[in-house]
């Protein structure tokens, strides 16, 4: 099992106030799964993310990610292990502007163990079809086109997971399919899991594991969302 | 991709800031080092050196005005002195010899000073270095032996492209409009080798060719065969060594007793000069004060090239959080960009600021014939490097502390 969360609860203050975000029993995706996580906006679907990239600490709960128990490891700790398992890919705005395609893609393992060479880049572009651009910085590259640097990076410190947020959110319904069928075939092709979170019915439909986040979160149990 | 390639990266996203950091830091070492280094070099120069004479016999005057006149051709002599006096302190047991000389003539801006033809052979312009005609260290010709010939300074011979054989007509006087020697035509027989030292800035005559030119008339020529009425402007006065080489400790007493006569009195430039540095030091404080600030203006502007650069890198630097570079690492990655700015900073102003001092020294030898160097290495040379470093680590260090304090998801993700 590449990640298990038991009795999950992630709280915000806001001033004096305690706002519950999440409260999940428990929840899995099992290795090189691909799971597809919808639910409206605000319903605590990039909270959840968060906590199992390890970039949010959870208020109450297990969350076990590549059997690492994330609520015991300190924030240092939790960048290590992301930069070792972990990749994450936005909505938008996932590419450091000052970095061509290709550094884009090599700064992916900046940070993690092992070497990652520029070959292994170039090869990792090739694969999401960008050969050609990979002295192109990300302002002269469509939306479409970054996103699938983005799924380059993310593949390049060959993750056990990655978490992917409205990866589509940004791209019309054509560009859309091109790109969630490329990160599902990489993932597959790489042997790491795959976790997509979507409020678009497009993309979510083509996933066999399909989790609705209303009935996941027990916050929102009878609310219908949070904003 | 390595830590330091991001560093790179980094600085050359924001590379005119980068740039101009890099300049405005170097500007300000360059002035620190520069300032330093001519400092320290004139010092040397006046003081260290002391262009080879332990003491001068001179008038009653301001002994700095004899210093000035008699080492390094500059100002006016402020009276004369008997030659029989100069014989008497010529025989004190301390004197091991003495070069007599008179001042007060010039040639084309340059001094024309007679004196004692073993000025040539025995007199040490620095110590153990004699003058040279020979060829292969630059000189020319010989010293002059007839009345009517006169020896050029290396640097008078180049200003005015002085030919051997070529003739000049003296002024009676150093400043403008003074009379000229017009029926006393003196000709070029030598040019001395480049010494580095106000030497090279004069023209040389003998004593008998001074009292012996027609425009001085019968009574000065009379001081040319009878001592008694013999003058000079003074005499640069060798004093015996001790062990050690240290100066006969002799020489205060000779000091004491000449100053207290009527005649004349002993300068020992080295406790002169010195002076002259208490009096103008404010000059150098004042520059010194002027690059220290320009370098302080240099590391504020640093300071807020960083912090605007990092306003405008939170989303690249929350991306970096992203992908496993933890606080540690984005405070370091800013504070190695401030220290590679420091450093390049330091290196450039450094090569500019001995750049600087290779431009002045050149200029500085032309007009006053004092020998300066880029490559002199002063104590700042070795200090600015390091203090850079450190005050560029402390003007990096509130934006690195804003970099390490960075909120990664309030940067990146939108809530859904």
């Amino acid at each position: 099992m590449i990640v298990s969360l038991h009795k999950l609860v992630v709280e915000f203050r806001v001033g004096a106030e305690r706002i519950q975000v999440l409260d999940m029993p428990s929840w899995s995706v099992d290795d090189g799964e691909q799971v597809a996580l919808f639910g409206p906006s605000g319903s605590g679907k990039s909270t959840l993310l968060n906590v199992v990239a390890g970039l949010l600490a959870p208020t109450a709960g297990s969350v076990i990610v590549c059997g690492r128990e994330l609520s015991r490891l300190g924030e240092a700790e939790r960048d290590r292990f992301r930069a070792a398992h972990v990749s994450y890919i936005f909505q938008t705005f996932n590419l450091m502007q000052g970095y061509t395609a290709l550094e884009n893609v090599l700064v992916g393992a900046a940070f993690s163990p092992g070497r990652f060479h520029r070959d292994q880049a170039r090869a990792l572009l090739g694969r999401v079809g960008l050969s050609h651009r990979e002295n192109y910085y990300p302002s002269k590259l469509s939306i479409g086109e970054q996103q699938r640097v983005a799924i380059a990076r993310a593949l390049a410190k060959k993750p056990k997971l990655i978490l992917a947020d409205e990866p589509t959110g940004s791209l019309d319904p054509r560009h859309a399919e091109g790109v969630v069928s490329l990160l599902r075939e990489a993932c597959r092709e790489h042997g790491c899991a795959l976790v997509v979170v979507s409020h678009e019915a497009k993309v979510v439909e083509v996933f066999d594991k399909r989790v609705d986040f209303l009935k996941l979160n027990r916050t929102l149990a009878g609310v219908g969302g949070v904003s | 991709m390595r830590f330091p390639t991001l560093v790179l990266k980094s600085l050359r996203q924001h590379w005119l800031s980068t740039a101009l950091a890099v300049v405005s830091i170097g500007l300000g070492v360059a002035l620190l080092v520069a300032v330093a280094s001519l400092r320290e070099q004139t010092h040397r120069n006046f003081v260290q050196e002391g262009l080879g004479v332990d003491a001068v016999l001179g008038p009653k005057g301001s002994p700095l005005q004899i210093t000035l006149n008699a080492l390094y051709h500059l100002e006016e002599m402020p009276g004369k002195v008997q030659w029989t006096y100069y014989k008497k302190v010529l025989g004190d047991e301390v004197v091991e010899s003495g070069i007599p000389f008179i001042t007060g003539h010039s040639y084309a801006g340059f001094r024309v000073n007679a004196l004692d033809e073993r000025f040539f052979t025995e007199f040490e312009y620095l110590p153990g270095r004699h003058f040279s005609f020979r060829p292969e260290d630059g000189g020319r010709g010989r010293m002059f032996a007839a009345l009517d010939e006169a020896v050029a300074g290396a640097e008078a011979a180049r200003e005015l492209r002085i030919e051997l054989g070529q003739t000049f007509n003296p002024t009676c006087g150093v400043n403008p409009g003074d009379p000229v020697h017009a029926n006393d035509a003196i000709r070029f027989v030598g040019v001395l080798a480049p010494t580095g030292t106000p030497h090279d800035r004069a023209i040389y005559i003998s004593l008998k060719t001074f009292y012996t030119l027609q425009g001085h008339g019968q009574d000065v020529a009379d001081m040319a065969v009878n001592e008694e009425h013999r003058e000079i402007s003074g005499a640069y006065l060798k004093i015996r060594r001790i062990r050690g080489g240290a100066m006969h400790p002799g020489i205060q007493d000779l000091k004491y007793n000449v100053n207290q006569s009527a005649q004349a009195q002993l300068v020992i430039p080295n406790e002169v000069l010195p002076r002259l540095f208490s009096i103008i030091g404010w000059v150098d404080r004042v520059l010194l004060g002027i690059a220290l600030l320009v370098t302080a203006l240099a590391l504020l502007f640093l300071f807020v090239a960083l912090v605007s650069a990092l306003r405008e890198r939170r989303r690249d630097l929350a991306l970096l959080r992203c992908l496993g570079a933890t606080r540690r690492t984005v405070f370091g990655l800013v504070l190695c960009e401030s220290l590679f700015i420091s450093t390049l900073g330091a290196l450039l102003g450094l090569a500019v600021g001995h750049g600087i001092v290779a431009l002045a020294s050149d200029y500085i030898r032309v007009e006053t014939g004092l020998q300066f160097t880029s490559a002199y290495v002063t104590q700042a040379d070795l200090y600015v490097l390091p203090a850079v470093l450190v005050l560029g680590a402390v003007a990096g260090l509130l934006p690195s502390v804003q970099a390490y304090r960075l909120g990664v998801l309030r940067n990146l993700t939108p809530i859904s």
